[in-house]
């Protein structure tokens, strides 16, 4: 009876189970793990991917994928940032003579740029009816390209004291970043949880026609779902602009397999309708700790990528097997 | 009603031929632009360009008919090519890679390669059909781990200092360059597969009905695997002949070139839901992705221009493929 149970909460908290059985391993390996500095070095690594996990959460549990999330945290975190340059920064600015602005207009820039990007990939799929993941693989080259065309392959930097806030610490020790990242996970748990949107992001996931059917306007909500998610990648964007003050064309690059990797190490299933924001956080968590882990193990960076690819190789396995016992 | 009976011949006539009309348009436009783009050299060069790709496309479209997809074909590629030609270095290269390795007569590496690309494409086929992984996440998968694991066993560095066999690979045969050759045997061998042989026959099936196939004794994990194995082989022989053509193997090769096989195969009426596909349309997609390079290029486009006008392509194929299936239903 007792074993039952204890089966039963670890079945149902399984990704909680496997993140906290990681941080006891790592720490009695190596006791550094656990000091406040490196646990919010974890939750400020966790933060760019976390915002982009966010948003995948949505598009993977409404049946799609986006793979240019990478690049759309690139472009839109390029095009804001060119907005949010200091008035010294003459020779490497990206619109010549433009004043220094208050940070609000980048903030909005950027945001906006994200929610119209999103909005197209979700148009083109919706409306043409095409798979998600080879439209967005073409999106992801066409808006690289346009990112490095606008910044002529040059960082965009010097930005203003605006970014400099929001790459900063709250007494030295909580990121503005981290806190970005909670405020944002707690509008999206309430807008899937409690919103007539949220219940048709499962509806459609879980069956398309019948969502269609029972009245749901599914290629409105899809182009809702892909700007939802735009508007994650804007606000990553706006991070990575704000952490070092400047921004690279290539930022991002493969970030959004670390965000698909969260959702599924999360439990949202590949073919979609299952997923929740807690889980993708989780799932966002158990890979910032698998790297802060690795490097502290001194691992390199290449065999990195090779664990994660693995590590998503593997939730999905896993995932099949849920369902499949099911 | 009438009109739009017509309309609907008109655009299945376009469906089948559409892309012969582009092709020659697009060659037509560019011998206006470019004085000299049907000038010997130039023909060479659009078919040397799109030689790689192109034999990356011929794998991609069996997997792309039975339904896959393979985001990893690139990163495949660079491993296959890593790992190759490290049997292809000469006893004096400086930055040997298998140390103990001495200097190989240059079948060494071929075989390699195709075995090696093989065995990739083998366990591709085996997490979709044995841990019945959707393709996407499992090529997304791979495409990571291949990546890595060409970084780390190169430790970042190129793969140089081949033997001079892999110049006469790079190299042409009278007027004819070496790796178009590789593309037409392997197109030739592509072809006959396809329309001539029971595995054919079953990659279709799958990619047209998969319960259907199954029900009629189809072995559908078995011919998934062979599928992205026969794949795995294509990406091989693509990293030999991408060897012979820069000499020296960077672990970074090859990057986005699944791009390109994808686009070339859906160009060439590939459908994107799977069931449809010939050889030939894929030898017209890459020759059309071929012309759109080398003409942006002689027309000295912007290098970034080049890229976007890339992905658009890939968007515009797929949307003009999902309305081909529409009017074809």
């Amino acid at each position: 009876m007792e074993k039952n149970r204890f089966k039963e909460i670890a079945a149902s908290n399984g990704t909680l189970v496997i993140l906290i059985v990681m941080c006891v391993l790592v720490t009695i390996v190596r006791p550094a793990f656990i000091t406040p500095a490196n646990i919010m070095s974890i939750l400020s690594a966790a933060c760019v991917t976390g915002c982009m996990a966010l948003g995948m959460t949505f598009v993977i549990i409404s049946g799609g994928i986006d793979l240019a999330a990478g690049a759309e945290v690139a472009f839109a975190g390029c095009v804001g940032a060119a907005f949010g340059q200091t008035a010294e920064a003459a020779a490497g600015k990206v619109i010549d003579g433009l004043p220094q602005l208050p940070f609000i207009i980048p903030l909005v820039i950027t945001l906006a740029v994200g929610v119209l990007v999103g909005a197209f990939n979700g148009f083109l799929i919706s409306k043409f009816n095409t798979p998600p993941f080879i439209v967005t693989l073409g999106m992801t080259t066409v808006l690289r390209g346009a990112t490095l065309l606008m910044t002529g392959g040059e960082p965009v930097s010097n930005l203003t004291p605006g970014y400099v806030a929001l790459g900063s610490n709250i007494l030295d020790i909580v990121p503005v970043a981290v806190i970005v990242f909670i405020i944002l996970i707690i509008i999206c748990s309430v807008l899937i949880r409690k919103t007539k949107f949220g219940k048709d992001v499962y509806a459609i996931g879980s069956n398309e026609k019948a969502a269609s059917v029972s009245g749901v306007k599914v290629p409105q909500r899809k182009v809702m779902i892909y700007a939802l998610a735009g508007l994650m990648y804007a606000a990553a964007g706006l991070i990575v602009a704000a952490r070092a003050t400047s921004i690279h064309p290539g930022a991002a690059q493969g970030y959004e397999l670390i965000a698909i990797a969260s959702c599924i190490i999360g439990g949202a299933s590949p073919s979609g309708g299952t997923g929740t924001i807690r889980t993708t956080v989780i799932g966002a968590l158990i890979i910032s700790v698998l790297r802060n882990g690795l490097t502290l193990l001194g691992i390199e960076s290449n065999w990195q990528q090779i664990a994660v690819g693995l590590v998503i190789v593997f939730a999905c396995a896993l995932d099949v097997r849920r369902n499949s016992s099911r | 009603m009438q009109e739009k009976k017509k309309n609907n011949t008109l655009s299945i006539f376009l469906g089948k031929y559409g892309i012969i009309v582009m092709l020659l348009a697009l060659v037509l436009v560019m011998t206006i632009l470019i004085p000299g783009f049907l000038s010997l050299r130039n023909i060479q060069g659009i078919f040397l360009q799109g030689s790689i790709y192109g034999i990356m496309a011929l794998g991609v479209t069996f997997i792309i008919i039975s339904g896959g997809i393979d985001l990893s074909a690139g990163s495949l590629v660079a491993l296959a090519a890593v790992v190759s030609t490290s049997f292809g270095q000469l006893d004096t290269a400086m930055n040997k890679i298998f140390p103990w390795c001495p200097q190989l007569p240059i079948w060494v590496p071929f075989v390699v390669a195709l075995a090696f690309g093989g065995f990739l494409g083998a366990v591709n086929g085996l997490m979709i059909s044995r841990l019945k992984l959707v393709p996407w996440i499992a090529t997304l998968g791979s495409y990571y781990i291949a990546r890595g694991l060409a970084l780390v066993i190169t430790a970042g560095k190129p793969v140089a200092q081949l033997i001079p066999a892999y110049n006469t690979i790079g190299g042409k045969i009278g007027i004819l360059p070496v790796p178009v050759l590789f593309f037409a045997i392997c197109m030739a061998i592509s072809w006959i597969l396809l329309n001539y042989s029971k595995f054919g026959c079953d990659t279709f099936a799958i990619g047209g009905n998969m319960s259907a196939a199954r029900v009629t004794g189809i072995n559908i994990s078995k011919t998934t695997i062979l599928i992205y194995t026969f794949a795995g082989i294509m990406y091989g022989v693509a990293a030999f002949v991408y060897a012979g053509r820069v000499l020296s193997v960077n672990p970074g090769a090859a990057q986005n070139y699944e791009m390109s096989a994808i686009s070339a195969s859906i160009i060439g009426g590939t459908s994107p839901m799977g069931g449809k596909g010939t050889i030939w349309g894929v030898l017209v997609g890459t020759l059309i992705l071929s012309v759109i390079r080398q003409g942006l290029t002689l027309l000295a486009v912007d290098a970034y221009w080049q890229q976007i006008a890339e992905g658009a392509i890939i968007v515009i194929a797929v949307i003009f493929a999902m309305r081909r299936e529409k009017a074809e239903l």
